[in-house]
């Protein structure tokens, strides 16, 4: 079996449920090694974003946030954003292996539906791609690391970014402009609604402080969020 | 882009892109077949379109984009010609002027040249003589080492912007005269080159890939001339050379003049058991003027095993080196002078380095790991400075082998035809 990421040659279990036509696992995708980089968030962690942070309950970052009057999204993360994860997601959206998608989607629907449960939220909302890159990619990277029944499209991208935020600095990606809206006949699903956002990275949280936003407009109780990694 | 990036290229494009007249588009899918690389290997998308796995690591190629390309004009400033100094050998400059008559003619040639002989130098003649002419070189080795080992070297001698391609390069695409790349990049051309040169032949992984073997029959004009380089030639180059397909030439010694070393077997070895007794011999007291140790091994697992088996024997300095080892450059750089005593290895450094007064040892030689032109390869390791020139190869197997037995017919062949030429 050729590993993904790294391409090596590495041997994997020929068992007899692998036969069962089940889904691969991530073991039938990539090698030890490459599985052994991933690193799982652990430890104290700050109370706003998520990230690992031991010296009290906020980071400078999430302070940021709250002075200027943003809602505390309690957001969670299940691994870090290290070389390894970033190898990932460049092979994953910008190259494109679509594949890749099966190394993380249970691990990140279950985390999803802890964080649901814990949360009390009854909606999940993944942040929506636009219409022009789901063409471009093929597929939708926040929903394809979900099951199936958590990819609900009741955000999506009113005004076409001229840049994705990958491109951007972190300045630049702080400053940029509501890009979300709410869906056609969505308003009155989410009045009233504790909702959970759910996005592949958190880098800056200038993405899900936008999408908080807009859903808090259109009459939502509650918000919260989590990604795969931050 | 401009109009001249797509000359002789296939270019990848989203399907709704404008392109400009004069470019050709065609589907980059025709059902399941990535008109990339042939394959049929794809993975479906959620919006519909499918994607080639096959030569995934080039791009993505998608049902949804196009291949755009146009035709190779030869567009390039007049080259004022190439010297040298006349360093070529009587048999070297033989074959070199075989391939410029092969080239006159549109023959394709293979050059069966032992490792060390000197290939590079010999083919500048023929180089200068296409570039005279305005004609558009693509020159290919399979591994990315090997390239950037011949960069510097053609660029010394040719004054032109020299186009190096493989994959870890970030560097973008410039139209040029000369193209310097890893076989893989030739799926990125169709019908650009005149004279098209690949090095290695024997070596992983063309020798093993039609797909790879057809990019490079694209990626030349169909009048153009395609010359193969092996140290090792196998079935189908033998009898294209019987069918007249090719022409065919022979540079059996090495530039300095010596033989290849041949291989000395031991057998009967559990070399995992416990290191060798000739190996300890080596290495009991060893002392930098006697050269360094090159020991082969034949899987990743097995470093570390004869790592631990010959520190036991000796105190002298060693190390282990493997494919994506980042040190691998400076860890074979100390052996060459005298910091290291020896260096454990996969079969990573089977080709292209030299190391003067270097002793090869193969361990596990009969494993399948290893085909005839991997042992030929690794036995070509001694013997490539002018200082030392030729030395001890030991393969320990624990009994015969098939490609053993060819490995040595082939060494012996080619010492026998060197030695032929050198009566003449």
């Amino acid at each position: 079996m050729l590993c993904l990421l790294c391409q090596q040659d590495y041997h994997c279990d020929f068992s007899l449920p692998h036969f069962l036509a089940r889904q691969p696992d991530r073991a039938d995708l990539l090698c030890p090694d490459c599985l052994a980089a991933f690193s799982l968030l652990t430890g104290p962690v700050c109370a706003g974003c998520g990230r690992s942070f031991a010296k009290g309950p906020f980071c400078a970052d999430c302070c940021y946030w709250q002075r200027k009057g943003a809602p505390n999204l309690q957001h969670r993360a299940l691994y870090h954003y290290n070389e390894q994860m970033k190898v990932y997601m460049a092979a994953y959206k910008f190259q494109g292996d679509y594949r890749l998608a099966l190394v993380f989607r249970k691990e990140l629907t279950a985390f999803v539906r802890r964080l649901k449960r814990h949360y009390q939220a009854n909606l999940v909302l993944p942040i929506p791609v636009s219409p022009t890159r789901y063409q471009q990619r093929g597929f939708h990277q926040v929903a394809g690391l979900l099951a199936p029944g958590l990819r609900q499209q009741g955000l999506v991208v009113a005004q076409e970014p001229l840049q994705p935020q990958s491109a951007l600095t972190r300045a630049a990606r702080l400053a940029s402009a509501q890009p979300f809206a709410i869906a056609e006949n969505w308003q009155p699903h989410l009045k009233g609604q504790r909702i959970l956002l759910v996005d592949d990275v958190y880098t800056t949280g200038r993405t899900l402080q936008h999408a908080a936003a807009c859903v808090l407009a259109a009459g939502a109780q509650a918000v919260f969020s989590c990604s795969l990694a931050r | 882009m401009k109009k001249e990036d797509f000359y002789g290229r296939l270019v990848l494009l989203p399907k709704d892109e404008p392109v400009a007249v004069g470019l050709s588009v065609r589907p980059a899918f025709i059902g399941q077949r990535c008109q990339r690389c042939w394959g049929r290997h794809v993975a479906k998308l959620p919006a519909g379109s499918h994607y080639c796995l096959d030569c995934l690591l080039l791009g993505r190629v998608s049902s949804q984009d196009v291949l755009v390309t146009a035709p190779e004009p030869n567009a390039f400033p007049p080259f004022a010609g190439a010297t040298w100094p006349q360093t070529l050998t009587s048999a070297q400059l033989t074959v070199s002027k075989a391939l410029c008559q092969a080239y006159q003619r549109g023959q394709g040639y293979l050059v069966w040249a032992v490792t060390g002989a000197g290939k590079t130098e010999m083919l500048f003649p023929l180089l200068n003589q296409v570039l005279l002419a305005g004609g558009r070189i693509g020159l290919f080795a399979p591994r990315v080492d090997v390239i950037l080992e011949l960069a510097p070297r053609l660029q010394a001698v040719f004054d032109l912007p020299i186009q190096v391609l493989h994959g870890r390069t970030s560097r973008p695409y410039h139209y040029g005269q000369v193209v310097l790349a890893t076989t893989h990049q030739a799926l990125r051309f169709e019908a650009a080159f005149d004279l098209v040169i690949v090095d290695e032949v024997d070596a992983f992984p063309y020798r093993r890939s039609a797909m790879l073997q057809r990019a490079v029959a694209r990626a030349k004009k169909p009048r153009g001339v395609l010359v193969l380089l092996t140290a090792t030639p196998g079935r189908a180059e033998r009898r294209a050379i019987r069918l007249g397909k090719l022409g065919y030439s022979q540079l059996p010694a090495r530039y300095h003049g010596g033989l290849l070393a041949q291989i000395q077997v031991v057998y009967g070895c559990d070399w995992r058991k416990r290191c060798p007794r000739q190996i300890r011999k080596l290495l009991r007291h060893w002392q930098p003027q006697q050269g360094p140790l090159l020991i082969f091994v034949p899987r990743v697992a097995d470093l570390v095993l004869v790592a631990d088996q010959v520190a036991k024997e000796t105190a002298a300095p060693g190390a282990t080196v493997h494919a994506s080892d980042p040190k691998r450059l400076e860890k074979v750089q100390a052996l060459r002078t005298g910091q290291l005593a020896y260096l454990i290895s996969t079969t990573i450094l089977e080709r292209g380095v030299t190391i003067p007064r270097v002793t090869v040892c193969i361990m596990g030689a009969d494993e399948p790991t290893y085909n005839a032109a991997a042992l030929v390869q690794m036995a070509g390791r001694v013997g490539r400075s002018a200082q030392a020139k030729s030395g001890l190869v030991l393969a320990f197997a624990a009994g015969p082998s098939r490609s053993l037995r060819f490995a040595r017919r082939q060494i012996a062949a080619m010492n026998a035809a060197a030695q032929a030429l050198a009566e003449d």
